[in-house]
């Protein structure tokens, strides 16, 4: 995943082949990270498609010193939750209400699960879960965002970006027991 | 999108770290329509973002070719005379033995008399198309003129002539004629006419040959002007934007247009019903009580039975609350209807029998005739409403425009014609206004597909 100066500079400068060369170089990966924020595979590519408008956009400002790799993710992740968020117009505060805790929880707990699971299955299991919870699984899980980064990016308490996680974990085990039951019953 | 094959191993692990790892890198291939999709929008965004910089060599090769070959083409087809025919008419007798006088008249400057040599006399050849008719004037050995013309295609060239009075009374006047066609003189000579005259009419091309005499007259034709209405539909895409950020809406328009049209020009007017709606932003303030932590409150104890000096508590699990406040958004749909009143000038770049391509330029004037805004849903069963806040831009009531239309028609029979017309409009005053302060642009391109009637039909146009 190399991609030198050059490259870099011919795409500030609108060449449209050095563009296509940065595109295909991260939109794989990019794609991987879409997917895991988005319900289904048309999601995740308009998500990548409106994300790199944004990345050519602003390769101006990226000064190189961090990885591109890593700037270009930065900007998916962050047009991924604007793009969730604008696609569930309400849901926004619905999902703070859905959050409500009347039981307590350990928000902390650590789940331990089989691993025979292959990553087609986990990725489906990311993507049937309630965007809400998904946001924040992901944010945590794959972009290591604390919770205190994560109440910032979304708008919501550490509590609730705590809870959501818990919940997350949780039913992301349910589901990986159900599969197991699944599996051993046949 | 490629089907990951990795299995994991091992008896078990965290939760965190089985998903982390096998779908922390996973890469997918994205299908092609993605760079296209995308390729398209770059080309878009460089056409809004229009500099100099950015545009490559070849466009501007393309377009320096598309300026050469439009510039050589227009040459090539300009209505050179079309609008005028010429045609040579039966001169009277009378006008005869009139006009034409014993032009060797010595009042007459001499440098403007020349003298047709025998072999100018001789043989001239009629005009393509043309035919004479003798008269039975007087054949003379000696004709004199009174100018020359340098028969270049195109050029003006001032013709002298007069018409000598009896008693030497020289009534010498200035014409000018613009010499369309060679060919309508070529029969006499390219560079000596030495028997012609100009009649007191500029449209009057009179020769003498022999005594005969040939009144060379040019008709002008009329000059096509006629009316037409049109009836059309047009999608449009237009992109406000503030402030660095953009914002698309698609707005819809049917068009109903009449046109007069003079020769190659046209001004157009018309009513126009256009249906938008764009997103009403809200912000939803409420503070509610939330489970922030917990403890286990001691509800009962009791010693270990196998162990006396152990006590064991029972425990219940309590929840703390606290009040937090929550900010929520919520977006809704609103709708409006505008009416316009365009008023556009065109001018008719290319016209066939068929087709006809043309630009028309001109201002807008919108109104905003209706307004439906939905309001927020506000459902907040455990909380406490504070504060409701709209950050819609507001509408305003009218705005202008500035319109840049290609007009493309084809004339599918006499009077009726498909019209299409791609179309840029730049809003001179903006459609809706934010509390944000900024600099915002808001433009719209758009598509009107219709029907048009001529009144007259093709036979009043070219």
């Amino acid at each position: 995943m190399v991609i030198d100066e050059q490259i870099v500079k011919d795409c500030i400068a609108g060449k449209r082949q050095a563009q296509r060369m940065l595109f295909d170089t991260f939109a794989p990966l990019m794609l991987g990270v879409c997917t895991r924020y988005s319900h289904d595979r048309d999601e995740a590519e308009d998500i990548l498609q409106e994300a790199f408008i944004k990345v050519f956009q602003n390769l101006h400002t990226f000064r190189g010193e961090g990885s591109l790799a890593g700037w270009i993710k930065r900007i998916i992740v962050n047009h991924a939750i604007n793009y969730i968020n604008k696609r569930n117009r309400i849901a926004r505060h619905k999902r703070i209400d859905e959050i409500r805790e009347t039981e307590i929880v350990d928000v902390n707990e650590i789940i331990e699960v089989p691993d025979e699971y292959n990553p087609a299955l986990l990725l489906k299991l990311i993507q049937e879960l309630p965007a809400g919870y998904r946001t924040v699984f992901n944010l945590h899980i794959f972009e290591d965002f604390g919770h205190k980064e994560i109440a910032e990016t979304l708008g919501i308490s550490e509590n609730t970006s705590k809870t959501q996680l818990f919940k997350a974990r949780r039913w992301l085990k349910n589901k990986i027991e159900e599969a197991r039951q699944k599996q051993n019953s046949r | 999108m490629s089907q990951p094959t990795k299995q994991n191993s091992g008896s078990g692990k965290n939760l965190d770290d089985l998903f982390r790892d096998a779908i922390g890198q996973q890469e997918y291939t994205p299908s092609p329509r993605i760079w296209r999709i995308l390729n398209l929008k770059l080309l878009i965004r460089e056409l809004l973002h229009f500099n100099f910089t950015n545009v490559p060599k070849l466009a501007f090769i393309s377009a320096g070719s598309i300026v050469i070959v439009a510039s050589l083409s227009y040459w090539a087809l300009k209505p050179n005379g079309k609008e005028t025919a010429e045609t040579l008419r039966k001169n009277p007798v009378a006008a005869v033995s009139e006009s034409v006088k014993p032009i060797n008249n010595t009042a007459r400057p001499p440098e403007r008399i020349i003298q047709a040599s025998p072999e100018q006399m001789k043989q001239p050849v009629p005009a393509e198309g043309k035919s004479f008719q003798q008269s039975n004037y007087p054949v003379k050995q000696t004709v004199y003129t009174v100018a020359t013309i340098a028969a270049a295609s195109g050029t003006e060239k001032t013709v002298s002539y007069s018409e000598p009075e009896p008693g030497n009374i020289d009534n010498t006047a200035e014409l000018t004629e613009n010499i369309t066609a060679s060919q309508e003189v070529r029969f006499i000579d390219p560079l000596v006419f030495s028997n012609f005259d100009l009649l007191p009419s500029a449209d009057t091309l009179r020769f003498i040959r022999s005594g005969e005499v040939y009144d060379y007259v040019r008709e002008k034709m009329p000059v096509p002007s006629f009316f037409s209405v049109s009836l059309g539909v047009a999608p449009e895409m237009a992109i406000y934007r503030s402030n660095g950020v953009s914002t698309k809406e698609v707005n819809y328009w049917t068009n109903a247009g009449i046109a007069y049209h003079y020769s190659r020009f046209s001004v157009r007017t018309g009513l126009g019903l256009g249906y938008t709606y764009d997103e009403g932003s809200y912000s939803i303030q409420y503070r509610s009580n939330d489970s922030i932590s917990f403890y286990r409150e001691v509800i009962g104890y009791y010693y270990d039975p196998d162990n006396p000096s152990k006590i064991i508590y029972i425990t219940r699990n309590r929840a703390i609350y606290d009040s937090i406040t929550h900010i929520a958004d919520d977006r809704t749909r609103n709708r409006y209807t505008y009416l316009q009143i365009p008023l556009l000038f065109g001018y008719s770049i290319l016209e066939t029998s068929k087709i006809s391509i043309g630009i028309e330029a001109g201002p807008a004037l919108s109104f905003l005739i209706n307004e439906k805004k939905a309001q927020p849903v506000i459902d907040i069963p455990y909380g406490r409403l504070i504060k409701l806040q709209d950050n819609t831009p507001s509408r305003l009531s009218t705005n202008w425009q500035l319109w840049v239309n290609l007009s493309i028609e084809y004339q599918f029979s006499k009077n009726w014609g498909l019209v299409i017309n791609p179309y840029y409009k730049y809003f001179l005053t903006p459609p809706a206004q934010s509390s944000e302060t900024g600099n915002s642009t808001t433009q719209a391109f758009g598509m009107d597909v219709g029907i048009q009637y001529l009144f007259g039909g093709k036979r009043n146009k070219k």
